[in-house]
């Protein structure tokens, strides 16, 4: 045999299993079927049970009343009467050069320190928290004891005081200890030495020589201090003058279940709403409230109109002591007498502003400094609606919008036809129709897929056996066909919209009607998607 | 006939596109010196899918209601699926003495193979091809389904006798691919209207968690052994030992396992799960932590798909046009049942040899083969089919086509 042969060979036999793998290799097309699934995708009971008791709604009669009572704000007194860090310097420093034997006592009379308040004048204050840091230089030979002690300040009726023991130490590297002592608790006299003052922190300290130690000598350059620094004070309790301080705000109250409302109008009974001013301090204020307005998801403004809006209120202080404190009260109640309630509840505004100012002794110092803070006692702004839940509506469209993110590939397995088929048992007084709209990234609606029916009102139902009842069942689908799930990969958004009407049985008109106890509405949403096997 | 025969061959080979792998190589004390065998192919068998819808598999198209229910009304309690199929080259070099023994020479083989399948239910196949809605009211069930899958190269090298022509190679392997599942409790069960469905699984799934060329690495071996035995008067027969493939891989590539053990009722989520910043739609490990579903990353170490068959083989020394065999082939694997085969081979010339074998198990049931080579000069040209029906009708299970080609000098 000759290698030519065997050569020529090898190169065909390889070259024919080249082809033969580029044969299987070379499948044309994909295998396809079409598979059909369903899944139970959603099966929940909505009622209004869990809003009963909790400050939202109460029944009345058999019918469920809104009872909301919220508060707007709840201002803390102590957290405003703020003391700055303050820092009291003690120096010692002799005239002339003298020995000083062991024991040697020498003694700084009471010194007031101001604190730095403005507008305060405070007499006495409780701590709710606040520290003391000592910081103690000596510069003898000898160690150095100090008494630092602060009359007035006490705890349990005992006086503020502490003594340290400074090693010994020169002029250029003086003996130092540093301490931080906790003041939570103790109880401050601003009084001053007199009695009469305030904002007046006293101090006094003694300083003497080790009394074991030997002589030394002390020169007018050597110079003993005492820091004392005052810090992070929070206020517990206060007595004095709280000051002709001004607190004015304006709170922004979002109600974002309200701002899915489209268009369409409610109908609300006559009601009121109730806003009441407590005022736990023993201090005189003036209230106003500065505005009070709405505005709904179409940008319509409604401000609540009345005499009390704009104008000054009185607010007394608080009456007793400690424990045994009651807050005064300022009621002030808006109905359609004295106002546009209705017209502004019925704006269904999603954003509220309310706005108000609050000023302390607006007569000035009248209490001869006899304003009081007690601990957790708060000045407090509560709202109080009560609504009977007889509502109309007509064509009242609710909007809201999903992000939507799904893509699929056509030349892979993919869904072709999509069903939602919604079950609602409904014993809510109104029909309701579906309709979900499909939008692109800039918000155009690319496709829209209406319920095929609508959830039918209670009122055109009949009575349930297990709830007592009038329950209406209804059936619909919505259907998302090959033209959405075609473009389905350009759909970033879907927006689920409902009209919701209370169409009266007889007159087929819409008319206000009430909420029954224990109403709820029963969903049961099952999908059915056809999908393109590809492999 | 011989072109008849060819041209059915040849027609059915590009009809379907795959090749074939392995015509029973008779034994043959023929003095080589050197031989290179090409030989691949695939063999595709089921208990119960017919061709109509495997060919979709193979060739592409849409797979309509027709042809699922063909296929669907065939499958019994337990079914079975499999492919096993490749292409291997080998060269032999009888002239080089291995470890200077005088009737040893060597071999080279190159290959790339697959080898796949599983055993599972009628319902699993319902599942698959029509999706769950059909069996409102009713239970699917897939318990005790089984699939794996693996798909490798190797390069061997070994010794070959110089005139039995038996053969022992030691391989490696490039795992590329290897996938396994297994549910021992599989059922899901409906309610008539849709509204509330039960899973109750306990099994395991395996799965590569990249898509790297390498994932795991074997070593295993092949033999050939071809030993006289005397079964009819004065005539001596020989009993092939064959071994392919048999040995162990790793996966040095960390392998996903999802195992799940559980029983969940799901009749709807409330709205409150669903929507949401804490909606378990928002994160997809919620979705699997809820349905039960755990997973872990891991190295292991698995079988290679090797294969065990012993049988007896034709003898071309012998003069006799009409020759029979027979034999048993195995994998140690529970998605292949022991395939036990007979046939015989009619030579009406030297050149030329026809061979028809029935055979039983394996991925599918009752097959019956056809095989034919041709020799032209030192070249020979093989055809086979262990699934003869799978090319003229297409109610046939599976389809089934290998091709050698060799040349000995």
């Amino acid at each position: 045999m000759t290698k030519k042969p065997l050569l020529f060979t090898m190169k065909n036999l390889i070259a024919f299993a080249f082809f033969l793998l580029l044969i299987v290799c070379c499948k044309k097309n994909k295998t396809v079927w079409n598979t059909d699934w369903s899944l139970p995708v959603i099966n929940d009971t909505l009622s209004l049970v869990n809003l009963v008791n909790d400050s939202t709604l109460s029944e009345v009669g058999g019918f469920y009343e809104l009872n909301l009572e919220r508060t707007l704000f709840d201002l803390d007194l102590g957290d405003l009467l703020e003391i700055p860090d303050t820092t009291i310097y003690e120096a010692f420093v002799f005239s002339a050069s003298i020995n000083l034997p062991p024991g040697f006592n020498f003694v700084n009379s009471i010194e007031e320190h101001d604190l730095a308040v403005e507008e305060l004048q405070l007499k006495t204050i409780i701590l709710k928290q606040g520290f003391i840091e000592v910081k103690v230089a000596n510069p003898l030979g000898t160690t150095t004891m100090f008494n630092v002690e602060l009359p007035g300040v006490t705890k349990d009726g005992v006086t503020f005081t502490n003594q340290y023991s400074a090693p010994p130490g020169t002029n250029a590297n003086p003996g130092i200890i540093e301490e931080t002592i906790d003041l939570t608790g103790y109880k401050m006299d601003l009084t001053g030495i007199t009695g009469g003052g305030f904002n007046k922190l006293k101090s006094q300290i003694t300083v003497s020589t080790d009394p074991m130690g030997s002589p030394v000598a002390i020169t007018p350059n050597e110079i003993t201090q005492v820091d004392v620094r005052l810090r992070d004070v929070k206020i517990d309790y206060a007595r004095g003058y709280f000051g002709n301080r001004l607190f004015y705000d304006t709170t922004i109250v979002e109600i974002e279940e309200l701002g899915i409302v489209s268009s369409g109008v409610l109908d609300l009974p006559n009601t009121n709403i109730t806003v009441e001013i407590e005022n736990g301090i023993k201090v005189n204020a003036e209230g106003i409230l500065t505005t009070i307005n709405n505005e709904n998801t179409s940008g319509n403004v409604v401000t609540l109109s009345s005499t009390q809006v704009g104008n000054s209120f009185n607010i007394d202080p608080a009456m007793g002591t400690w424990d045994a404190i009651n807050p005064s009260l300022k009621t002030i109640i808006f109905n359609s007498s004295n106002s546009n309630i209705e017209s502004f509840l019925e704006n269904l505004g999603s954003k509220h502003e309310l706005g108000y100012s609050i000023k302390l002794n607006p007569w000035g110092n009248v209490t001869g400094g006899w304003d009081e803070l007690f601990p957790n006692r708060k000045f407090r702004v509560r709202l109080n609606v009560d609504l009977p839940l007889m509502i109309a509506l007509d064509q009242l469209v609710l909007r809201d919008t999903f992000d939507l993110d799904f893509t699929q590939n056509a030349d892979d397995t993919n869904v072709k036809y999509g069903e939602l088929l919604v079950q609602i048992s409904n014993a809510f007084p109104c029909s309701a129709s579906l309709k979900l709209f499909f939008l692109d990234a800039l918000g155009n609606v690319l496709h829209q897929s209406n319920g095929t029916s609508k959830i039918e009102s209670a009122q055109f139902g009949s009575i349930d056996l297990e709830s007592g009842l009038m329950v209406a069942n209804s059936e619909l689908r919505l259907i998302l066909g090959e033209e959405i799930l075609d473009d389905i990969n350009l759909v970033k958004h879907v927006i689920v919209q409902s009209e919701f009407n209370t169409i009266n049985p007889v007159s087929n008109i819409n008319e206000p009607v009430g909420i029954t106890v224990g109403a709820f509405i029963a969903v049961k949403v099952k999908t059915k998607i056809t999908t393109e096997n590809k492999l | 006939m011989k072109g008849i025969i060819t041209c059915i061959a040849f027609l059915n080979f590009f009809q379907s596109g795959v090749f074939g792998q392995l015509i029973p190589l008779g034994y043959d004390t023929l003095i080589l010196h050197h031989e290179i065998i090409v030989e691949g192919g695939i063999d595709f068998a089921s208990t119960a899918i017919q061709k109509d819808l495997s060919r979709k598999f193979l060739f592409g198209g849409y797979i309509d209601n027709t042809i699922k229910d063909n296929s669907y009304n065939r499958h019994g309690v337990v079914n079975r699926i499999g492919v096993y199929g490749g292409i291997n080259l080998e060269y032999r070099n009888y002239t080089k003495k291995v470890f200077k023994k005088k009737n040893w020479g060597y071999l080279i083989k190159v290959g790339a193979d697959v080898f796949g399948g599983g055993v599972y239910s009628q319902d699993l196949f319902g599942l698959s091809f029509y999706g769950n809605d059909r069996y409102k009211g009713d239970t699917i069930d897939f318990s005790g389904s089984n699939f794996s899958f693996m798909s490798y190269q190797k390069l061997g090298f070994g010794m070959v006798d110089i005139k039995s022509k038996s053969a022992i190679s030691i391989n490696l392997y490039n795992i590329n691919s290897s996938l396994r599942s297994s549910f021992r409790t599989g059922e899901i069960t409906q309610d008539i209207n849709g509204d509330q469905i039960e899973f109750i699984l306990d099994g395991d799934v395996e799965l590569a968690n990249n898509n790297k060329f390498n994932q795991g690495i074997g070593l295993g071996f092949d033999i050939d052994f071809k030993l006289p035995i005397s079964i009819f008067k004065d005539q001596i027969s020989y009993i092939q030992f064959k071994a392919k493939n048999i040995g162990v891989a790793y996966m040095n590539e960390k392998q996903n396992v999802y195992s799940i053990d559980t029983a969940i009722s799901l009749n709807g989520f409330e709205f409150e799960q669903l929507i949401g910043g804490h909606s378990i739609i928002s994160d997809s490990l919620s979705i699997l932590d809820s349905l039960g579903v755990h997973s872990i990353e891991k190295n292991r170490t698995t079988l290679l798909p090797g294969y065990l068959q012993v049988g007896k083989i034709v003898n071309n020394n012998m003069n006799a046009k009409l020759q029979s065999f027979f034999g048993i082939r195995f994998y140690p694997t529970l998605i292949f049942s022991p395939y036990i085969y007979t046939g015989v081979q009619y030579s009406p010339f030297k050149t030329v040899v026809f061979g028809l074998n029935v055979g039983y198990g394996g991925f599918g049931k009752f097959r019956t083969g056809i095989y034919s080579n041709f020799n032209f000069g030192n070249y020979s040209v093989g055809l086979a089919s262990e699934n003869f029906l799978g090319f003229v009708t297409k109610k046939a299970s599976g389809q089934s086509l290998f091709i050698r080609l060799r040349c000995a000098i």
